[in-house]
């Protein structure tokens, strides 16, 4: 009987420290990927235009932005991992000084968030007979007003 | 027959090993705990692209061209998957034919996978890969509204993509510039079970540098559908060139040039 419950014993935590070694190096790895590896910073660059005081803060923006790069990753069945690296609050008339290809809103009257990240891109606007263009790194704009995505580019 | 005995008795470990038992079952339990990853992402593999376009090459230098038509009724049935249903104005820029590089601005519902119908402008370069798209959010499309849209390139500067006029509402894209060599008008959806009712174009205007607006003499109407052999939903027809119309499953008559 006290052999079998010696090898139950040994069965056991065998097993708890396998799952436990598992699951620290399902923890670990992406992080030591990110920092042995020149990888992006774990948390996000901000910068806010002097004289704008936007309603979001950079943590609900990454949010908006991480939420709409999972549903971009969905929607084209990517397998981009996603991650936020700047963000940064502008006019709408400022947009392209953070992103040389941004828009530059000719009528515009409020913030925008401009975040660059990466996840899956898909641009489907294009001229007739070109396939989408696609791409692993991009920008999305988000309404400071609203926290809707407005906008989006690459790469 | 041997019995595979039970685990009451340990038989599995007295025969695989009770370390390798124990591996083996943390690694199930592990399997079987992580989130399913064969949940397929709502793509529409069913969808078929169109578009339904009248093209008009520029045999000088121009910078732009210019489009008045209604708005229509638009209906992506694949606007949750990220597909839209549009009536657009393309111009090719920076000198680069067959809009290799070009600015668009248009109407269209279905924006970026949400249930929206809004004015918006692109742009994009083929061969580079950019590419950008924002909605036009000083203004809301009216069906039943006559709209002009512009796409105007200023001199070494930028793009305009404009509803309206020239002092309309749009976005500038600044790194598009130069001359442009065509552009084109016409519808543009995700998938050929959507709705765009028709829409007759009745101006199509280029505007040469520095000079006026010039209505064509000349252009190509087009078809596309992908891949070959899938049926052609959006058509196309001219009513006097330059003058056209198009439609794709309308809920209207698609012969009639108003």
């Amino acid at each position: 009987m006290s052999t079998r419950l010696q090898s139950l014993g040994r069965f056991a935590a065998t097993a708890a420290a396998v799952a436990l070694g598992m699951l620290l190096a399902a923890v670990a790895i992406p992080q030591l990927t990110g920092v042995l590896g020149g990888g992006p910073p774990l948390e996000p660059t901000v910068s806010v235009q002097a004289g704008l005081t936007p309603r979001l803060d950079a943590s609900t923006v990454q949010k908006i932005a991480e939420q709409h790069l999972a549903s971009m990753q969905t929607m084209a069945a990517g397998g981009q991992a996603i991650a936020v690296h700047e963000i940064s609050a502008v006019g709408g008339d400022r947009m392209a000084s953070v992103e040389p290809a941004a828009p530059v809103e000719a009528d515009a009257s409020g913030i925008r968030w401009v975040v660059r990240a990466t996840g899956t891109f898909v641009g489907q606007r294009v001229p007739p007979g070109n396939p989408p263009i696609v791409a692993d790194t991009g920008y999305l704009i988000i309404d400071d007003a609203t926290g809707e995505v407005v906008g989006m580019g690459m790469p | 027959m041997r019995s595979l005995g039970t685990l009451s008795d340990l038989a599995v470990g007295r025969r695989l090993g009770w370390r390798w038992t124990a591996i083996v079952v943390s690694l199930a339990v592990i399997a079987l705990s992580t989130p399913a990853l064969a949940d397929p992402p709502p793509v529409a593999a069913a969808c078929v692209k169109n578009w339904a376009v009248a093209k008009y090459d520029n045999p000088d230098n121009s910078d732009g061209g210019r489009m008045t038509w209604r708005v229509r009724t638009l209906s992506a049935t694949d606007w949750a998957a990220g597909g839209f249903a549009a009536q657009v104005l393309w111009a090719g820029t920076n000198n680069v034919d067959e809009l290799a590089r070009w600015v668009e601005v248009g109407v269209t519902h279905g924006w970026q996978g949400q249930n929206l119908f809004t004015y918006y402008s692109a742009h994009g370069n083929l061969a580079t890969g950019e590419y950008g798209e924002a909605r036009i959010t000083a203004v809301t499309p009216v069906v039943g509204n006559t709209d002009n849209f512009l796409v105007n390139l200023q001199s070494t500067y930028y793009g305009l993509a404009y509803v309206g006029s020239v002092d309309g509402h749009g976005l500038i894209w600044t790194t598009h510039w130069g001359y442009s060599k065509d552009y084109q008008g016409g519808l543009e959806a995700t998938c050929n079970s959507s709705r765009v009712d028709r829409v007759y174009v009745q101006s199509s205007q280029r505007h040469r540098s520095a000079g006026v607006w010039i209505s064509p003499s000349s252009g190509t109407l087009n078809g596309f559908t992908q891949p070959a052999g899938q049926p052609v939903t959006g058509t196309v027809a001219w009513c006097g060139l330059p003058k056209f119309r198009y439609a794709m499953n309308s809920a209207i008559d698609p012969n009639v040039c108003s």
